[in-house]
């Protein structure tokens, strides 16, 4: 009997102490080299949220751009994208929307002719978005483009040289798109060489001459913007786990995907695009200069003669400018960018502050206990939160999970192209 | 003397009637009045008497009133509303813009949480004298009725899309219908203004955060429509979740408020 009760007290000895390896996963194992089914750790609620962020759906309508499924157009777009000949120092917008670096350049803040005081945004997906730019002073695509083209510190170009330009090289294709302005083959060889609006060159031409050249402007801006729609996420390790392939994501991803959902990051990094397309305040520092974001962004926009409900526009807009009102909470508030190939995207944040994603976690800590110099209000959203070590692992694990092979035809340099000028890192 | 005892017993009767039929009625108002303290929690927003507004009980944001609920005040605290008059202490507007700062200038995030007078968001809050639960429609809702301090006042809000969504495509857009018999029979047209703002967003904003479009919630005009109606043309909603709607009535020289609460879906 003694023995009995010894051997029952030792058999409950031994449960008490073997760990229970149904219990919470398998601890201390190698979980990459975990063989337990992986498609238990998701609820069925997450698993709900899950398929709420995948796929990509097709792109949406651009109303106020009648080029924008143009395959043409597209390829005209793609050749000026690259084409160094719009500036007369030599810089394309593929010198900071480098296709190998994730259509961004790789620097903090974009620096070709002279430092922006800006990270240069990522085109992968930009045709889902409404807002364009950090500070969303731009409508839409088309009207982006001009931005960098007229900025001194950019391409350091005007639109009497693009036009004069692509006249030049891209006549044809471009009357294949559009009926040019009346007279207009006679016109453009008599223009001056360089121009914009504030230049006298420009606005000294008759009215009549200003409005050819915008028309035809805006042609070209929409032609790039056909090309730029072209270039979209391809299936992410995210996108085929919640697809069914069970093989897609690490268990450390998929606890990623729950900590990403416990911490609300989805309340702005949701839709399939993980983002929002509006603007937050996340308490950046104030380097290499305080910005304002979207409480400048917005009347910029207003008052833009190429805003989507503007008279260079094909069809109505989505949104319009207009109803949108200028508040103090929009003041250093900037554009939630998209977490899709945000492992190709770094440094981020509005101002490429921070050069890695553990030091945006690390940001996201901080900033909700105890903040530092920055401009406006803090989001009203943000909380404060505590990572740990292994959730902050598991959530890059996650993250890097939403990056794909976002390589085809348009994302290679046309055979025809010459080099251009690439951005460089501003002196300290 | 038979007639008498008849009469006295038949007396007798129906006073103990009379005694306890008044009982029962001390009860069930006693009843009410102790409902409305313990069992009656909103689920919903409550408006206080600052005019900020608290969420009630969380999982009102999950569980909702039914499409169309009125809710209507507390029997016991109505007379007490009704002394406060329609205007809104002068005080609730400046209060609601506190908090912002200058551009240029340093902020740190605020968590003074004054202005909800001891409650916090997502507690049990039953309502008090000069308080208003706002509850929230569901998801589904394409229509909402309000509730207001002023029983003449009945708004009809109703969606003229489709449910309601944060949509980065589209914005939303409402038409209004005001029924308000005023006392003073003023022929003036009512002015409509539409606040729209997220309570509980109030950690860095007290008063919660507004429209992507209104983000400082001053509040946006309706126009009036041909059919009589008001419309609000856009409302961007910048995220899901329950939102408080405040239609603000200015006529003859006064203001008169009305609520209703939505749960904006993901698009």
């Amino acid at each position: 009997m003694m023995k009995g009760c010894f051997t029952a007290a030792f058999l409950m000895l031994l449960s008490l102490t073997t760990p229970d390896a149904n219990a919470q996963g398998v601890r201390n194992v190698d979980e990459s080299k975990q063989s337990v089914s992986t498609s238990m750790l998701w609820t069925a609620e997450e698993w709900a949220k899950a398929r709420r962020f995948s796929p990509l759906p097709p792109l949406p309508a651009s109303p106020t751009n009648a080029l924008a499924e143009n395959q043409q157009a597209a390829r005209l777009g793609h050749q000026l994208f690259f084409d160094p000949r719009l500036s007369p120092n030599g810089v394309a917008c593929a010198s900071c929307h480098q296709p190998e670096r994730g259509f961004t350049d790789g620097l903090s803040v974009a620096n070709t002719l002279s430092p922006v005081h800006r990270n240069s945004m990522t085109i992968l997906n930009v045709g889902y978005y409404r807002w364009l730019t950090w500070d969303g002073s731009r409508d839409s695509l088309w009207h982006q483009a001009i931005g960098p083209i007229e900025s001194s510190k950019e391409m350091g170009s005007s639109r009497l040289y693009v036009v004069r330009t692509v006249m030049r090289h891209y006549a044809q294709g471009l009357k294949r798109l559009t009926t040019l302005p009346n007279g207009w083959d006679q016109l453009w060889p008599t223009l001056p060489e360089f121009g914009k609006p504030g230049d006298p060159a420009f606005d000294n031409l008759p009215q009549k001459h200003q409005e050819s050249v915008n028309r035809v402007l805006v042609t070209i801006l929409k032609a790039i913007a056909a090309y730029e729609r072209k270039l979209v996420s391809a299936a992410a390790p995210f996108d085929r786990f919640v697809a069914g392939d069970r093989s897609a994501l690490s268990v450390a991803a998929q606890r990623g995907f729950q900590h990403f959902l416990r911490l609300q990051c989805d309340t702005c990094h949701t839709t399939p695009l993980f983002s929002d397309d509006e603007f937050h305040n996340l308490g950046l520092p104030p380097v290499p200069e305080p910005d304002q974001g979207r409480a400048e962004g917005l009347p910029r926009l207003q008052r833009s003669q190429f805003r989507g409900s503007g008279p260079y526009a094909d069809g109505a807009p989505v949104v319009r400018a207009e109803d949108y009102r200028f508040g103090k909470a929009l003041v250093g508030s900037f554009r939630t960018p998209s977490l899709r190939e945000v492992s190709s995207t770094a440094p981020y944040g509005h101002n490429g502050s921070l050069a890695t994603l553990e030091a945006w976690l690390d940001h996201y800590v901080r900033v909700t206990s105890s903040p530092q110099d920055f401009v406006g209000s803090l989001d009203p959203a943000l909380f404060p939160v505590t990572i740990t070590a292994q959730e902050k692992r598991e959530l890059l694990s996650f993250l890097h999970s939403l990056s794909s092979d976002y390589s085809s035809e348009w994302t290679l340099k046309p055979a025809t192209i010459g080099a251009y000028k690439s951005g460089r890192k501003s002196s300290p | 003397m038979r007639n008498k005892r008849f009469l006295m017993v038949t007396h007798s009767f129906l006073s103990i009637l009379l005694i306890l039929t008044f009982t029962t009625r001390r009860n069930d108002a006693a009843a009410h009045d102790d409902a409305h303290k313990t069992g009656g929690a909103c689920r919903g927003f409550v408006v206080l008497s600052n005019g900020y507004a608290v969420l009630s009980d969380d999982s009102a944001s999950s569980a909702h009133a039914p499409e169309h609920a009125s809710q209507a005040a507390p029997r016991k605290g109505k007379a007490e509303m009704h002394k406060m008059g329609s205007e809104m202490p002068p005080k609730h507007e400046s209060m609601m813009h506190k908090g912002h700062d200058h551009g240029g200038e340093m902020s740190k995030p605020s968590v003074n949480r004054k202005h909800l007078l001891g409650y916090r968001h997502g507690q049990e809050i039953t309502l008090q004298n000069e308080m208003l639960c706002v509850p929230i429609g569901s998801k589904e809702a394409i229509s909402w009725t309000t509730v207001s301090h002023t029983p003449a006042l009945y708004i009809r809000a109703e969606s003229l899309s489709d449910t309601l969504a944060h949509n980065s495509r589209a914005n939303e857009s409402l038409a209004l219908t005001v029924m308000h018999r005023a006392q003073d029979a003023s022929q003036e047209q009512p002015r409509i203004r539409l606040l729209v703002r997220m309570p509980h967003h109030d950690r860095h904003m007290p008063g919660g955060h507004g429209l992507a479009n209104d983000p400082d919630v001053k509040g946006l005009k309706a126009q009036l429509d041909k059919d009589g109606r008001y419309r609000m043309q856009t409302l961007d909603f910048s995220m899901a979740g329950a939102w408080l709607l405040e239609v603000q009535v200015r006529q003859g020289g006064s203001i008169h408020r009305a609520y209703f609460a939505v749960d904006v879906d993901e698009e």
